[in-house]
């Protein structure tokens, strides 16, 4: 399935402006979303997967879902990864 | 002794009187530095029980071993007093370059008690001490007085720690600032300064600290340059760019940050679209003239700003807003006018208020007013009501100036605003009165826990489990079994971080585990892993022990309904959760040695060799 996805992350890498087409396998959820992103983006983070995944949540069609929600073809995703500080 | 000077300084501003003491080798290796050191100083120095702003009162400012020993991060310096807003434990911190200078001036602390006659400040030129007059300089602003203060002394290069006309008006919201725009922000430090009538510290010095092993430090710094070109390099191209203010638009979307007085929905209340406007390149763009870094820090998350031409008064050299006012004057009062949210925070860092507290208490006053609680007279017939940018800005401008019924009503905050009208408390997001800062609580239990139980309440820099996993999947940010240890684990490393003079964003670009290395190689003290956890724990106690000797307990440690989901939210990402901060907290005190009343245990106050604290806590 394809899906459209843009980051809000401290380090937005390859999926850095606007919505971008990502094809993942039927039956993928948001958890799998977010493990391709931090593979996607090597080294570059800062931290481990698992910090990741815990610092890290999607919204997906404008609703923030929790990380086993089941993705369809046609969503629209926000990847959003907070930050600390100020 | 390595990474010290060795010399405490303390003033009597009522008869001006000075006295040098050794800072005591075993102390020092104990509490470190920062926070922890000035708890431990004040604790002697307060008698029980002492009003924040009585003659007694005791106004510290306390280096790290880190500051001035070109570690990378290590230039934060440290503010100490009782806090006006939960007449608790105060502490706060500041970066530039005060805290390196601080170190050339000669003492590892100054702990100032009295109040001056009239406005003073003090000069520290290279361990001499001068009373100097400043009634020319109160009621200014900061950057004037700042400048002001340096062409008086002929010298460009001193540093200064001073207040606005806020701390002046003892506001409950006053920071104590430096270097334009640095602020030791949170807890009212300010205030406690304004009422000794001292305006300003000022240091000037040449005296340096010995490092115990330099060369560790020299390698470890290799390594983070290195890094910094290959493997970090997208986190300085991020971080090193674009500072918190990277975090505002994410953080937003996420209801992290607030949306509508922390009642509001992401997508809902505050739209993709609108987020848009926080983005911070959106933000730097025609408005960013330069880059800002405290001392040794290779990273530089600063700008400076340059506003002409807008819907806003002219502002030259700005500092570019820290992520907490991003939303705090945007999001949280549903409007997306960047240009009046960078005016506000500027006008805060001039008039010396925190700016966490400020947009808190501005927004509280929003729904008030929308509500009809306030009525329009209150706030002087200025509009606020959700989404207008310019009522928020003249009613900042009101406060600031401290001009007609929004000044009387909001310059203490905006618990002491609901307490003085007996209303409003239903709009309040507070840890024992002070506003929280613009993470949301209800994203996690360790957060809450963080802001509540802490001695310094409603603070996201201090230790948790919390900051770390707020997006992460349910079933761990809202788990509170078996969470004792770990939560243990992360309060011991930032009170560490913070003892020691580090800024937190040195994780960006250095280990964590890196900063044992660092603290032993400046100090020349080995610590065993478990010494090293203890040493942290200290720290929180030690802090802990200081509102604790006054009384406080658990039941102290308040927090507003609103942060617990109390009435339950119904839309949003927060829809139905339950958040059950007391569990989780239950666990933490119980692992790191206090009762269920949140003071700590004989055992644990032995285990310290904080023997001296227990007929105080146990006076039976
Ligand atoms: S990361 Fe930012 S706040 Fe921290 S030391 Fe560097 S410039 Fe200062």
């Amino acid at each position: 399935m394809e899906i459209t996805v843009t980051v809000r992350a401290m380090c937005s890498g390859s999926f850095a402006s606007g919505y971008a087409p990502v094809s993942l396998p039927e039956g993928a959820r948001v958890r799998d979303l977010l493990e391709q992103y931090y593979d996607s983006v090597p080294g570059q983070l800062g931290m481990t997967k698992e910090e990741f995944l815990q610092s890290a949540s999607a919204a997906v069609n404008q609703n923030i879902t929790g990380h086993d929600t089941p993705l369809q073809d046609g969503d629209k995703v926000l990847i959003l990864q907070t930050a600390e500080g100020g | 002794m390595y990474g010290y000077l060795g010399k405490l300084l303390f003033i009597d501003l009522t008869d001006q009187s000075v006295e040098v003491r050794d800072l005591d080798e075993k102390m020092a290796r104990d509490y470190l530095g920062g926070p922890a050191l000035g708890a431990r100083i004040l604790y002697d120095e307060m008698p029980a029980n002492t009003p924040w702003d009585a003659p007694e009162s005791v106004l510290g400012f306390v280096r790290g071993p880190l500051n001035g020993a070109s570690a990378f991060f290590g230039s934060r310096w440290t503010v100490v007093s009782k806090s006006p807003v939960y007449n608790g434990w105060n502490d706060a911190n500041g970066g530039g370059f005060f805290g390196p200078t601080f170190t050339a001036a000669g003492y590892d602390g100054v702990f100032i008690r009295g109040i001056s006659e009239a406005p003073v400040y003090i000069f520290i030129d290279n361990g001499k001490v001068e009373f100097r007059d400043a009634t020319h300089l109160w009621g200014l602003t900061t950057m004037p007085t700042e400048a002001a203060i340096r062409e008086e002394l002929g010298d460009p290069n001193v540093q200064v720690a001073l207040i606005g006309p806020a701390g002046e008006r003892l506001s409950h919201m006053a920071a104590v600032m430096n270097d334009s725009h640095r602020a030791a922000g949170r807890g009212g430090s300010g205030a406690v300064m304004g009422s000794k009538r001292l305006k300003a510290l000022v240091v000037r010095g040449s005296q340096h600290v010995e490092m115990a092993d330099r060369s560790i430090l020299d390698r470890i710094g290799r390594t983070t340059v290195e890094d910094m070109k290959g493997s970090k390099a997208n986190i300085m191209a991020n971080r090193g760019r674009f500072g918190t203010a990277g975090g505002a638009m994410g953080n937003v979307l996420a209801n992290n940050g607030s949306i509508k007085n922390w009642a509001g929905a992401s997508h809902t209340d505050f739209t993709e679209e609108q987020a848009e406007a926080l983005n911070a390149s959106a933000l730097d763009e025609g408005r960013r003239v330069r880059k800002y870094a405290c001392a040794a820090c290779p990273l530089g998350c600063g700008a400076i700003y340059e506003v002409k031409g807008r819907e806003v008064p002219d502002m030259e050299h700005a500092a570019r807003p820290e992520y907490e006012a991003i939303p705090g004057f945007t999001s949280m009062m549903q409007h997306n006018d960047v240009d009046r949210m960078i005016y506000c925070n500027h006008l805060c860092n001039e008039y010396g208020f925190d700016t966490i507290s400020f947009c808190g208490t501005v927004a509280w006053a929003m729904e008030c007013l929308s509500d009809g609680v306030l009525k329009p007279e209150d706030l002087d017939g200025i509009d606020l009501r959700w989404g207008n940018a310019k009522a928020m800005v003249e009613v900042s401008e009101r406060i600031c100036r401290d001009e007609g019924n929004c000044a009387a009503l909001l310059k203490n905050g905006s618990q002491y605003a609901a307490d003085s009208i007996k209303a409003g408390h239903y709009a309040l997001f507070c840890a024992s009165g002070i506003e929280l800062a613009q993470h949301d609580p209800r994203l996690a239990c360790g957060l809450g826990r963080t802001y509540q139980y802490e001695p310094t309440p409603g603070r996201h820099v201090k230790g948790g489990r919390g900051l770390a996993i707020r997006l992460g999947p349910d079933e761990i940010k809202y788990n509170c079994r078996m969470i004792g240890f770990d939560e243990v684990t992360e309060v011991s490393k930032r009170e560490i971080v913070n003892a020691s003079g580090y800024c937190m964003s040195y994780t960006y670009l250095m280990g964590a585990d890196l900063m044992k290395n660092v603290i032993e190689a400046v100090t020349g003290f080995h610590y065993t892993a478990m010494e090293f956890r203890m040493l942290g724990v200290r720290s929180f106690i030690m802090r802990l022990c200081f509102g604790a000797r006054d009384g406080l307990r658990r039941s102290d440690y308040t927090i507003s309904p609103r942060c617990i989901s109390e009435p339950k939210i119904t839309t949003g990402r927060l829809a139905g959760i339950v958040l059950d901060i007391e569990s989780y907290a239950d666990g933490f005190m119980d692992a790191i040695g206090c009762t269920p009343d949140f003071i700590p245990k004989k055992e644990l106050l032995k285990l310290l060799e904080m023997e001296f604290v227990i007929p105080d806590l146990y006076p039976d």
